[in-house]
């Protein structure tokens, strides 16, 4: 397999076969960043392909740094891409709440050392970010697992510091709530 | 509160970190039409395209150019032909009903054998329209002859008005068995015949015209007026000389050793019209040529080490001799191929090599080089368009190019050290005009 520094000396070039490889690799990478965002798998994917194109389109901008940082630095980048294309997709859609669950089928195993309790457990837990309504959960993603501020997600979303804030309380007063009613069933189902 | 936060945070991130998703099938081919400036496996065409751009875009304008100055002279002539082709479709039908009635008037006298004979009478001064369009105010019986004046009358393009007297190409008329002598026309001018058929190419007399004898009408049988064979005259020529000036812009390339300028041919061009399919052509054309090589090829092929890239300039004088043949024939025009050989007279190169910036020994990197040989030294093949614009005169544009035959002919430089030659390929395009010799 080609060496990501490689990979990526490609795709500066505008080089197809590189691009291919770089897509196919963190197709589901990009994909898990954006589900988180958006709710719908189908649209999801749609939203990682829109976020490749920007990243294709932008790569000869791409700062080449030492073998072991270039995977981190294209982790990143194409991260902050996918998460931008996600906040634009929702913007679009005037971050209006969803309707319906998510299908069963949207979900997979991706690490076979987690038993299957574990993988249920994530998955709903998932599922509760994912439910949440489209601003609070665009916040509480931004701040809680991606690891922006504050000022970073008012900019970036065009809100107010103060909404920001509150809109993550809130969040999170709604994550907690459905994680004791989560506790509640699955007490029950025992 | 703020401990709870975090760890509530971490549960999170530990289970977005963990969870699985459904993988994604790849649509990469999809995407991939997207991105803009992805650069694909470049195919041939795209090559070609890119390498060729510039030469491309010129042979674009050269062909373009001539075209939409032979689109426009329809404009120009437009209100002409606009009025020429109703009148000439107004006749068309007239001749019809003229035939019709001619037949009518024999199936009579053919069931009344005692009657007189009927016959054809056309009065020399009576008029009977002074335009073609006024036809439908005739007498029946008079419709057959058209004694306007010539000046009056508007004819296509395709028609032949023949004039006030115009007597050699009436010499050729002949009437069912019976032929009009030279002096009974002669003493007996025809005021004119129109003729046309617009479904062909060229025009034809009808059976429709006046002759004078001794001031009388001439009197036509209608036996005779029914057999009047359709006579051509002669319009397009179907064999004769012409002469033609031809120019245009000449590519010249050593093989695969692309290109740095364009030069140039310019001559005479004479040819004979077999008929209406072949015509033989020569002629004699000033040609100036460059060509580039590049020092690897000059090189390998001279078995020297010093040459950077070399430059030729030529002159010569170029005697072709082709065959041509008519393709698609149409009124407005023929398309053409070619095919023949050409020989180079009086050939003078001045060839200038470019040394490597390491070679310091003095190297004579200029030099001229001649021949002169009547022998062939190319193979040419051509493919053009002639456009008629007149009765005898026709534009033509004619793509060609030359394959080098033998060398030492006009087709090649010698190289200075090897005493080999290198064969030299051309192309160009042919603008000319050419016009039939009476």
């Amino acid at each position: 397999m080609d060496n990501i520094t490689h990979i990526i000396k490609g795709c500066i070039r505008q080089e197809y076969k590189y691009q291919k490889i770089l897509y196919e690799r963190y197709l589901g990478f990009a994909l898990k960043i954006v589900f988180r965002y958006m709710y719908r798998y189908e649209k999801a994917i749609d939203v990682v392909h829109d976020g490749f194109v920007k990243l294709f389109n932008h790569f000869p901008n791409f700062k080449i740094g030492k073998d072991e940082e270039n995977e981190k630095i294209l982790f990143a980048w194409l991260k902050k891409v996918m998460i931008n294309a996600s906040i634009d997709e929702l913007r679009k859609g005037q971050m209006m709440p969803e309707i319906g669950g998510i299908p069963e089928f949207v979900w997979g195993i991706t690490d076979i050392h987690n038993d299957a309790d574990q993988q249920v457990l994530y998955k709903e837990l998932v599922t509760l970010i994912v439910e949440l309504p489209p601003a609070y959960r665009t916040v509480f993603n931004l701040y809680a697992i991606d690891g922006y501020s504050h000022a970073e997600i008012s900019e970036m979303l065009n809100i107010p510091v103060g909404t920001s804030k509150s809109n993550l309380s809130r969040a999170r007063m709604m994550l907690q709530k459905n994680i004791k009613e989560l506790e509640k069933v699955n007490l029950c189902r025992i | 509160m703020q401990d709870l936060n975090e760890d509530l945070d971490d549960l999170f991130r530990h289970a977005v970190d963990k969870f699985g998703l459904k993988p994604v099938v790849s649509k990469w081919d999809e995407l991939s039409g997207r991105i803009i400036s992805i650069k694909r496996p470049r195919s041939l065409a795209d090559t070609i395209r890119s390498k060729y751009r510039k030469w491309m875009m010129l042979l674009a304008l050269i062909i373009l150019l001539p075209i939409a100055i032979l689109s426009l002279m329809p404009v120009i002539k437009g209100y002409k032909t606009t009025k020429s082709k109703a009148q000439g479709a107004a006749l068309q039908t007239e001749i019809k009903k003229n035939t019709n009635e001619i037949a009518n008037q024999k199936t009579n006298t053919e069931h009344n054998p005692g009657s007189k004979m009927q016959e054809l009478l056309v009065k020399p001064s009576e008029k009977t329209f002074d335009k073609p369009s006024e036809t439908s105010s005739m007498k029946p019986a008079m419709k057959t002859v058209v004694t306007a004046a010539p000046e009056d009358i508007d004819y296509h393009k395709n028609e032949r008005l023949i004039p006030e007297k115009n007597l050699a190409v009436l010499q050729r008329i002949e009437i069912g068995s019976a032929f009009i002598s030279e002096a009974a026309i002669k003493s007996n001018p025809v005021v004119q015949i129109h003729s046309y058929d617009l479904g062909l190419e060229a025009a034809y007399s009808i059976n429709t015209l006046s002759l004078f004898e001794n001031g009388e009408p001439l009197t036509l049988h209608l036996s005779h007026q029914k057999n009047l064979p359709l006579q051509h005259l002669d319009y397009p020529r179907r064999q004769g000389f012409y002469l033609g000036l031809v120019a245009g812009p000449m590519l010249t390339q050593v093989k695969h050793q692309g290109l740095k300028k364009s030069g140039f041919d310019f001559g005479l061009l004479a040819g004979y019209t077999l008929n209406k399919k072949f015509s033989i052509e020569t002629g004699l054309f000033y040609t100036k040529q460059y060509y580039y090589v590049t020092g690897k090829y000059y090189n390998e092929f001279a078995g020297v080490n010093y040459a950077a890239s070399l430059e030729g300039s030529r002159n010569a004088i170029e005697m072709p001799l082709t065959l041509k043949y008519n393709i698609i024939c149409k009124p407005a025009g023929n398309f053409f191929i070619a095919a023949g050989i050409s020989s180079y007279v009086g050939v003078s190169d001045k060839i200038l090599i470019h040394v490597m910036d390491s070679v310091h020994i003095p190297i004579p990197n200029h030099f001229d080089y001649g021949v002169t040989s009547l022998l062939p030294s190319y193979i040419n093949i051509s493919l053009g368009y002639e456009y008629k614009i007149g009765k005898f005169a026709n534009i033509r544009i004619e793509p060609y190019f030359q394959i080098p035959l033998n060398s030492n002919t006009g087709n090649s430089f010698k190289t200075q050290n090897s005493g080999g030659s290198i064969p030299v390929f051309n192309s160009g395009i042919h603008i000319g005009i050419s016009r039939f010799i009476r």
